[in-house]
């Protein structure tokens, strides 16, 4: 009966140890975790942090919005057969999608370059008479953060589909 | 009164392939039957020749003979046989 009454003692004893050392009465307790302390953490405008630990170890992380984005690069090239007399800027090219960087632009055979948000995507252009205009596959679909597509629009000047 | 109307093709699985695009924006002379529109695509993807015999062809959503007149703003599928396991 002693034993009996000095393990149950033991017992409550235990239990209530993590409960009368601390302010929070459910896991771990930070209050006297001074592993820590001596981060030095700063926050910049643009939604970077630095952090550095104390062995002298830094690292960053960004939450800048441009991270949240896909690119897409839209480049327009012209077939003109010796015939037609279009220039890509002639081409004006619109952009459907999330909150993209730029929604209408005249075409360029560099590139243009455009931040999407994540979703369906789809890119059309202004028609001109006599031109065929080929979308590449990355023309359409969809997109996550941070990927990467190149959409390539030719028009081709093809007059023997028009009637004479 | 239009003399010409636009269509869009759109290329699927293989005749994806075969002509290395998702979809083509052309201007056609009114009246242009599928058929029609067809020789012209294998003038343009000599690769999709051979193909032209046994795929189906859909108008807005469609499957239609290759008779079909086209009109304008139409929405052409190019549907090559699928196989698969």
């Amino acid at each position: 009966m002693k034993l009996f009454a000095i393990l149950v003692l033991g017992v409550i004893l235990y239990c209530s140890a993590p409960l009368a050392g601390s302010g929070s009465s459910i896991g771990i307790n930070h209050d006297n975790d001074t592993s820590h302390s001596n981060l030095s953490n700063s926050v910049k405008q643009n939604g970077s942090e630095n952090y550095t630990d104390p062995y002298g170890n830094s690292s960053s992380f960004s939450s800048n919005s441009n991270e949240s984005k896909g690119w897409l690069m839209v480049k327009i090239t012209v077939n003109n057969e010796g015939i037609g007399n279009k220039k890509p800027s002639d081409f004006t090219i619109n952009i459907h999608a999330n909150d993209p960087s730029i929604a209408s632009f005249p075409g360029s055979s560099s590139g243009t370059e455009i931040k999407l948000g994540m979703g369906m995507y789809s890119v059309s252009q202004s028609r001109i008479p006599g031109y065929i205009s080929s979308f590449s596959a990355d023309c359409f679909g969809g997109i996550m953060s941070v990927e990467s597509r190149n959409c390539v629009i030719t028009n081709t000047y093809n007059k023997s589909l028009l009637p004479s | 009164m239009l003399s010409t109307i636009h269509v869009n093709v759109l290329y699927f699985a293989g005749a994806k392939e075969a002509t290395g695009v998702r979809m083509e924006s052309m201007e056609l002379p009114k009246n242009t039957a599928v058929k029609e529109l067809l020789s012209n695509l294998s003038m343009m993807h000599p690769k999709i020749r051979d193909m032209l015999n046994i795929i189906q062809i859909s108008v807005n959503y469609e499957v239609v003979d290759k008779g079909t007149i086209l009109n304008e703003g139409d929405e052409v599928g190019i549907l090559p046989p699928i196989s698969g396991g």
